[in-house]
């Protein structure tokens, strides 16, 4: 059970690189599509420090007007075509320990660029659907997180 | 976590406390009565009670009362349903990915027609 759990997403995007890079890391650019497609959702705000090791916060309104901050720090910057940063909600509730963003950006034709989502590190996660043994390791890992956090 | 179901939200604010985690720890290894439940941690009988009552609402904790003792076990099931996180996740980018390729491909697309993204 020591594998970590992954996730990919891709799209192929009509737009350069560079218009998306700067998508993810300008917040004037954040504010026209970082929130849920849902009705009643609105982007709330976003910082950018755009260096490694800087951090961001991006954040949403839910419809019933709770604010739900992403955050997380910058790790590797290669304008435009990748961008790889850690990732939780501030929300205390929510957290569930780092885990790892990284956007990959390939020109895909004139004017076309493949964006590769992969998000990954959920062992805690992956490690709740196995069995008694893993839940051990999964509850050992919590504590290690919240004592990290309290340090 | 950004989610509608309110019972995840239980779940990982139930698991959010290390007390609480040493008490499903222990019932990954069998059942338990709520005064053996209490006793190694140090903490008296009501508040493990009020513990067991998260777990409970989370549904990750199962009562069954035999007599005056109620017995407690651990419901695997609501574990799982937290591994449905990463499907979440999964949900959850594809959306980001949808707003963010309607926002890139409508500023390209149509320069007059202002950013669909609104």
């Amino acid at each position: 059970m020591t594998t970590t759990h992954s996730l990919r997403v891709s799209r192929t995007i009509r737009a350069d690189a560079e218009t998306l890079f700067r998508a993810w890391t300008d917040p004037d650019a954040l504010r026209h599509w970082w929130r849920m497609n849902e009705e009643g959702w609105a982007f709330a705000f976003a910082s950018v420090d755009l260096r490694v090791g800087g951090r961001y916060r991006l954040a949403m309104t839910d419809p019933a007007g709770r604010t739900h901050v992403a955050t997380g720090e910058y790790r590797q910057i290669d304008r435009p075509t990748r961008l790889v940063f850690t990732w939780d909600w501030e929300n205390p509730p929510d957290r569930v320990g780092e885990t790892l963003v990284t956007v990959e950006l390939r020109a895909a034709g004139p004017g076309t660029t493949e964006l590769v989502l992969t998000h990954e590190r959920f062992a805690d996660a992956a490690r709740i659907a196995g069995h008694e043994n893993g839940w051990t390791q999964v509850l050992t890992r919590l504590d290690h997180h919240v004592m990290e956090e309290n340090a | 976590m950004v989610t509608s179901d309110a019972r995840l939200d239980r779940t990982f604010t139930a698991l959010a406390d290390p007390t609480r985690r040493a008490i499903l720890r222990r019932l990954a290894r069998g059942d338990a009565t709520v005064g053996e439940l209490a006793r190694p941690f140090r903490v008296s009988r009501p508040a493990v009670s009020k513990h067991l009552r998260v777990l409970e609402r989370a549904g990750l904790v199962r009562r069954t009362r035999e007599g005056r003792v109620s017995r407690c076990a651990l419901n695997a099931a609501a574990l799982r349903e937290a591994a449905e996180w990463v499907e979440w996740y999964r949900v959850f980018w594809e959306g980001r990915l949808d707003a963010l390729a309607r926002y890139a491909e409508g500023r390209t697309a149509s320069p007059d027609g202002g950013e669909t993204g609104r």
